[in-house]
């Protein structure tokens, strides 16, 4: 095909409108014309989908599912972050601050604490929150804050949601240092955008799963391998291209407004330096 | 896809009906393990089975919709596999073909036509020519049967973001099976 069969094909293609390409994804799209090779391709895979599973596979998947343990093992807390997601941040730091003067009406420091216990890095509350548990009050649990990692980097806040872990790991105790270390570095190079941000999702993804699943028993010399590819430079061809910009430094959800040097009120620990853009 | 009366499945299998699992892996258990497939995954069926017993472990916490579901069922897919590809150095290691089967002596529908013109190439091998990130919108459009915000929800992206990746994703498909000569 000659570039000017390129030019004129790739003309009719832009004309088709993001419906078409609805269509031809659910499969729904009557007159394919020029897609017609790409919706015979998907057909294709729709088919192997559709196709029952045999009753061996059928059996095995059964008797994962009947056989897992139940409780509160909840390695992906997927659900309730799903539904503050949508929330709007300020809508939520809103209906923080209601619930918090809600609470010290009704019951006092208890009722206070449990408003802040809810609350994320960025939010209102949040140093509240870390400071009931400093004194014992509150969850504090490895689980939350990894809920809070997670609700980090589910917001594209990718070095926050770094920085945020490196807390978690490096509260652990002092064998976690060089795990904090690596994740703060971590962080630097995503917000230096050195890196390509579908291949730091995969990495951070990896982690998160690892940080589940450890449930606290956290290797920190494994983290701090994981935390060492994460935003490393593309070495390899056939890299994918970046789809969306690294995460801008100063978000709202950026709860380091405070200058470098200057003890965190809620932790006490310095506040190590941003990255330079 | 829809789970028909999802809402009754869902409470029973909260309970642990064996009755409602038997319905939840008949919906989901495919679509599973085709998307673990096309995304070269070494032992699909193995994940799919980790990936229900991740959903049994949580599913009495669970509240929301039948699309909510879904999507959740995916993001633990997901998780699952980008993990196994960290554990596997990282990358799919190879795609299993599992697409040529040809049911003979019956008449062929439009599923056959098009795996007849697909099958020699392996329909899930001209995937490759996407990015990861298209691979995986596709693949859960497409072999998941996600809609649009589901999709999104999953891979974690905005639905604009999702959409521009689809486009791209069918005009590199549309320009490599151009390009390898294949006509249906």
């Amino acid at each position: 095909m000659s570039d000017f069969d390129d030019y004129t094909d790739d003309m009719g293609f832009n004309r088709r409108t993001d419906r078409d390409i609805e269509r031809l994804l659910d499969g729904s799209l009557d007159t394919p014309d020029d897609l017609a090779p790409v919706s015979d391709l998907f057909t294709a895979l729709r088919a192997e989908a559709n196709a029952p599973l045999d009753a061996d596979t059928h059996a095995r998947l059964l008797r994962s599912a009947l056989t897992a343990p139940t409780g509160d093992t909840v390695p992906f807390p997927v659900t309730a972050r799903t539904s503050r997601s949508v929330v709007p941040g300020s809508l939520r730091r809103r209906v923080a601050a209601v619930s918090v003067a809600l609470a010290m009406f009704a019951g006092g420091m208890t009722g206070m604490a449990a408003a802040a216990d809810h609350s994320k890095p960025g939010d209102a509350l949040y140093g509240l929150d870390r400071a009931f548990e400093a004194v014992g009050i509150g969850n504090g649990r490895a689980a939350e804050r990894l809920a809070e990692v997670q609700d980090l980097f589910d917001a594209d806040e990718v070095p926050e949601g770094l920085r945020h872990a490196a807390e978690t790991v490096d509260s652990n105790g002092s064998e976690h240092t060089a795990a904090s270390l690596a994740l703060m570095e971590a962080a630097e190079r995503v917000e230096a955008g050195s890196a390509q941000s579908d291949d730091v999702r995969v990495m951070v993804a990896g982690l998160l799963s690892y940080l589940s699943e450890s449930k606290g028993a956290v290797d920190g010399g494994h983290v701090a391998e994981l935390a060492r590819e994460i935003g490393r430079p593309a070495d390899r061809p056939g890299t994918p291209p970046a789809v969306t910009p690294s995460d801008p430094p100063g978000r709202s959800g950026d709860h380091r407004a405070d200058p470098p040097g200057k003890p965190d009120p809620a932790t006490g620990r310095k506040i190590p330096p941003k990255a330079k853009p | 896809m829809t789970i028909q009366d999802f809402d009754v499945v869902l409470a029973a299998a909260q309970e642990g009906s064996a009755w409602a699992w038997e319905n939840l892996v008949s919906e989901l258990g495919p679509r599973l393990v085709g998307f673990f497939r096309v995304r070269g995954v070494t032992d699909p069926e193995g994940l799919a089975g980790d990936v229900f017993a991740d959903i049994a472990a949580s599913i009495s916490n669970f509240e929301g919709s039948e699309s909510g579901f879904i999507s959740w069922v995916f993001v633990i897919a997901y998780r699952r596999m980008t993990d196994e590809w960290r554990r596997h150095s990282r990358r799919p290691v190879e795609i299993p073909s599992g697409l040529d089967s040809d049911p003979a002596g019956t008449a062929p529908s439009a599923e056959d036509i098009a795996m007849e013109t697909f099958a020699g190439i392996e329909a899930a091998k001209m995937l490759e020519v996407l990015t990861d990130a298209q691979r995986d919108v596709i693949n859960l459009r497409v072999v998941a049967g996600l809609t649009l915000g589901e999709t999104a929800q999953v891979v974690g992206k905005p639905v604009g973001a999702v959409k521009a990746l689809q486009r791209r994703g069918v005009a590199a498909l549309r320009r490599e099976i151009s390009r390898r000569g294949v006509s249906p």
